[in-house]
């Protein structure tokens, strides 16, 4: 019961925090990108604010409503799964409920000015950004891990640890089969496919330059992408890092003679969650300060074409835009990437990222 | 080195794009052999149409200035236009100079605004 409580207080603390992201959004880029379109100063002071405060009163409900509900379902049935499921709803409902405010902006739009566009005339490539030495670690730990695995294979006992609580001692078991003990490769192996096809999209994201100051701009671009790729590379070392940590985990767990290596697999484990962490607080800071930087450079005129912005979607949340070449564009709101829904490489994407739910279905029958 | 458009400006695209770079190669900032970005790219990220870059570099394939093969992509082949009679350049020079006169211009600022362009173009170059 008390274990209970914990996860639905966690869950809950991660709706409010899902929460406050989402009260931000519309406003993040101020009246460049207000819900998604761009409106003039008395707009954004008036109208918008207007439009604003009811958003958050409309989503604080929502929120609020769900919130209770689920904590009131996991802790009265004992499932914190309710309050996760609760989370999940209420995220959903906030896409509706944003979209709806944002129609309401619609008619503010005022379309961008800027008409001078530049382009680097250096070509971009995945090469530009591949680390040998990183690759060749990120290969040799995920092979470590299939080899390590299919080698002590038959001395695996038949029920073999699956799960450890958070001082290193197993909680939960599953039946040695192939399929149970080769998830944990197949999967490091399938989330590296999907970071290097990442990587490749992203170098070849669109990079929109102003006509002018187009040498700065350039250069914080570049800078914001190459830390973006330095931090997937780092999640792609820590990945191939922790999962072979997992598996000695396992080994030294099961194995007699290997019960000694417990506590350095177990501090390897903790070490490169921990590392992927800060790793990623760090780049995602760096990429934020880039990207408020270039707002600096540009003032007021956001580099957004008045021919693209029309085609955004939902508020600015969704990007469709047959004419667009790139499939890979910035977000409207907010710092990172989104897809152009209309290019066709959209279709393999999806197809990629359907493993997801694939090694979800596996890891439920298998482990 | 950028190549820059103007919506506003009432030549077309594909040839602003390919008087940017016809301009980089005259500078020298393009040398032969050089590569250029993929089609691709440089719609993507000037916000065009494949079709507009691609027309440019057609264009430029035509006057010689880039060859472009297939799997290999463009690059600048050569840093002389394809034997141009003296009447073909000289027809730009002057409609240029007819603009300037038409606009009242007297001929020592005609005279300064040409030298400092020919400098600006010739600066870089080999």
């Amino acid at each position: 019961m008390g274990d209970d409580r914990t996860a639905a207080i966690g869950l809950l603390a991660g709706e409010a925090l899902a929460l406050a992201a989402l009260a931000w959004l519309p406003a993040m880029r101020g009246e460049r990108a207000f819900f998604g379109v761009r409106v003039d100063e008395a707009t954004y002071r008036g109208e918008g604010r207007r439009v604003l405060r009811r958003y958050w009163q409309t989503l604080g409900g929502v929120f609020l409503l769900t919130g209770a509900l689920g904590y009131y379902l996991s802790v009265s049935l004992g499932r914190p799964f309710f309050s996760g499921l609760a989370t999940l709803g209420a995220t959903a409902a906030a896409f509706f409920v944003y979209a709806r405010y944002a129609r309401q902006m619609r008619p503010f739009a005022v379309p961008a000015v800027g008409t001078r566009f530049a382009s680097s005339v250096r070509a971009r490539g995945l090469g530009d950004y591949t680390y040998p030495l990183v690759e060749v670690c990120v290969a040799l730990l995920t092979l470590a891990t299939f080899a390590l695995l299919g080698h002590f294979y038959p001395r695996l006992p038949e029920m073999m640890p699956t799960h450890w609580n958070a001082s290193g001692a197993a909680d939960d078991w599953a039946r040695k089969t192939f399929s149970s003990v080769f998830f944990l490769p197949a999967l490091g192996l399938y989330l590296q496919v999907v970071f290097v096809v990442l990587k490749r999209d992203l170098v070849q994201a669109k990079m929109t330059l102003p006509a002018t100051n187009t040498e700065e701009y350039l250069r914080g671009k570049e800078g914001f992408l190459a830390a973006n790729m330095r931090l997937i590379d780092l999640v792609r070392a820590l990945i191939a890092a922790l999962f072979l940590a997992i598996a000695l985990l396992l080994l030294s767990t099961t194995i007699p003679e290997f019960k000694r290596f417990e506590p350095y697999a177990f501090a390897a484990v903790l070490a490169s969650v921990g590392l992927m962490l800060a790793g990623a607080g760090y780049y995602i800071w760096r990429m934020i300060a880039i990207n408020n930087g270039l707002d600096e450079l540009t003032g007021d005129e956001y580099v957004q074409r008045a021919a693209d912005e029309g085609h955004w979607r939902h508020g600015g949340l969704t990007y469709y835009n047959p004419e667009d070449p790139a499939l890979v564009v910035e977000k409207l709101t907010g710092v990172g990437y989104t897809l152009n829904l209309a290019h066709r490489g959209v279709w393999s994407r999806l197809a990629l990222l359907s493993g997801v739910p694939l090694f979800v279905v596996w890891a439920l029958l298998s482990l | 080195m950028f190549i820059t458009i103007d919506e506003a400006d009432a030549r077309p695209i594909y040839a602003q794009v390919a008087e940017e770079i016809r301009a980089l190669i005259a500078r020298g900032e393009l040398a032969e052999g050089a590569q250029l970005p993929p089609v691709r790219q440089l719609a993507a990220d000037l916000g065009v149409n494949l079709n507009t870059v691609a027309t440019a570099y057609r264009e430029l394939q035509a006057e010689g200035l880039l060859s472009i093969r297939h799997g290999a992509g463009a690059t600048v082949a050569s840093r002389t236009a394809r034997d141009k009679s003296e009447e073909e350049l000289r027809k730009p020079l002057r409609a240029a100079l007819t603009g300037m006169v038409l606009a009242g211009l007297p001929r020592v600022e005609i005279m300064n605004l040409v030298q400092s362009e020919l400098r600006a173009l010739l600066k870089g170059a080999k």
